[in-house]
């Protein structure tokens, strides 16, 4: 298969769309009684803004994937067996929720509760879209594609970049003298939350490999299309995996650590990294049965 | 549904001349790159020395392959917009109007049927030769053939003619499709799961 950047960007901006959409309805439902509510319209905002400008790219970005793009108005014509029909349904929902929240959050910020239920339905909309995307790569004749590993690392790489668009607002706004980060606690959960993500797409990448190392024609296909033509960009894969597990846990176990904001960045942009590599070679392991 | 028509393939018999082939590429007018019906040299075994005798076990033969216009066609299951859809005759079709060039179809597709043309944009597939059928002819690719080899017809009478068979290397299990075709396999022919087999001709087609 040839290189299909359009889709890694489409797939990776949504995801992280709706990774954010769920640590926003978290941070709703847990703390608009706990911490002023000026500070979580402001977070909600900014993740709001990433949210919206995410979905814009993505959608754009899938133009650039069809050879007819003027034909797309017909994209809803096979709801009754296509997935990817239901895809397009569902981020046409999905976005849609979120300009409603967007704007509701700009217009009427002091209505907590009609914010939380916006947020909660975003969130389903959002779970239903990444559960639609998960079956349009099960296709059946694609091997390598159809197994539980796809919606196991769609869901992973959606927290993950969820956690890390959160941490990215939180380096970025000056919330020290606030009570959200006074004692780094949030940073420090934050990281452990993204060490253990990162630990288990290690644990499915090796799984992923000892399992088409293990099959027959087309898994095999598809092992060589990772380890040997595309190498370099396993090893780099690998090289990623463990220079941000390493600097995760650097930062976790220096005793008193602040957590600096060159640091967390430098994590950021590592697991994004990281999750480019993982998506990329999802892409290049395609190889399907038959001719 | 009133019919499913059907090609036959008789493998035991095909020469690998390619004029399927080429008559497909001429009646239709395929850009270079598009090959709705492709020949494949298929192989395995090697020769062997000992004692100055040189023996073999060299199993070796072609595969005639357009679009087997799936009785359970993936590509028309999987296309988002309906360009790709089964007819009342069974023939799997694109709509080139309506196909918006994703190719999900083609990422789909076990027996590789569906073809983009880049410079359409949009896919493009064997449609066995319909235009033909109206008018009482065969498609192109069956009259062609030197060898008779191919044919084509509804599917039972095609199977009450042939038989039943289906499976061949390198072509999947006929069960993820349920594909409208029926082979004739040489005697001694290779396992579709055989690791040690191989398409001689990859570049080519």
């Amino acid at each position: 298969m040839k290189s299909q950047w359009s889709l890694i960007i489409f797939t990776l901006l949504v995801q992280l769309a709706v990774g954010s959409t769920l640590v926003l309805s978290f941070i709703n439902s847990q703390f608009f009684s706990k911490i002023a509510d000026s500070l979580t319209h402001e977070i909600t905002v900014r993740s709001l803004i990433i949210i919206v400008t995410s979905l814009f790219v993505a959608v754009i970005s899938s133009f650039f994937h069809l050879g007819s793009p003027l034909n797309a108005h017909f994209s809803l014509n096979n709801l009754s067996s296509s997935w990817l029909s239901r895809e397009i349904l569902l981020i046409i929902l999905f976005s849609t929720s979120i300009l409603t929240y967007f704007l509701f959050e700009i217009m009427f910020p002091s209505n907590q509760h009609v914010r939380l239920t916006i947020a909660i339905i975003s969130s389903i909309l959002g779970i239903a879209l990444l559960f639609s995307m998960s079956k349009l790569y099960m296709i059946e004749t694609v091997p390598a594609w159809n197994t539980f590993l796809t919606p196991a690392k769609i869901i992973l790489t959606t927290i993950i970049l969820g956690t890390t668009s959160l941490l990215l607002i939180l380096i970025t706004g000056d919330y020290s003298n606030t009570n959200i980060v006074g004692d780094n606690l949030l940073f420090k959960s934050i990281l452990h939350i993204v060490l253990i993500i990162l630990f288990a797409e290690l644990i499915l990448f090796i799984v992923e490999i000892w399992t088409l190392k293990s099959g027959v024609l087309a898994e095999l296909g598809s092992f060589k299309l990772i380890t040997e033509d595309n190498s370099f960009t396993c090893y780099l894969h690998l090289f990623l995996f463990a220079s941000s597990i390493l600097l995760i846990l650097y930062n976790l176990l220096i005793p008193g650590n602040k957590y600096s904001a060159p640091a967390l960045l430098i994590i950021s942009i590592l697991v994004v990294l990281l999750q480019i590599t993982q998506r990329y070679l999802f892409y290049a392991s395609y190889n399907r049965i038959g001719i | 549904m009133n019919k499913q028509y059907a090609f036959y393939f008789d493998s035991s018999r095909c020469s690998g001349c390619k004029t399927c082939q080429i008559a497909c590429k001429d009646k239709n007018n395929l850009e270079i790159g598009i090959l709705w019906r492709r020949v494949y040299e298929v192989s395995k075994g090697e020769w062997k020395g000992k004692d100055g005798v040189w023996s073999h076990n060299i199993i070796t033969y072609n595969v005639s392959l357009a679009c087997n216009h799936c009785e359970d066609p993936i590509c028309a299951d999987t296309c988002p917009t309906k360009a790709m859809i089964k007819n009342e005759n069974g023939i799997v079709t694109v709509d080139k109007n309506k196909c918006i060039g994703c190719r999900y179809c083609e990422w789909a597709c076990p027996y590789g049927a569906p073809q983009y043309d880049i410079a359409k944009a949009v896919m493009t597939k064997c449609n066995l030769c319909e235009d033909y059928i109206e008018n009482n002819k065969y498609p192109s690719c069956v009259d062609a053939c030197p060898m008779r080899v191919l044919d084509f017809g509804d599917l039972q009478d095609i199977q009450n003619k042939y038989g039943h068979g289906k499976e061949l290397y390198p072509l999947p299990k006929s069960s993820a499709t349920r594909p409208a075709i029926v082979i004739t396999n040489k005697e001694i022919s290779i396992d579709i799961n055989d690791l040690n087999a191989e398409i001689l001709n990859g570049e080519e087609i």
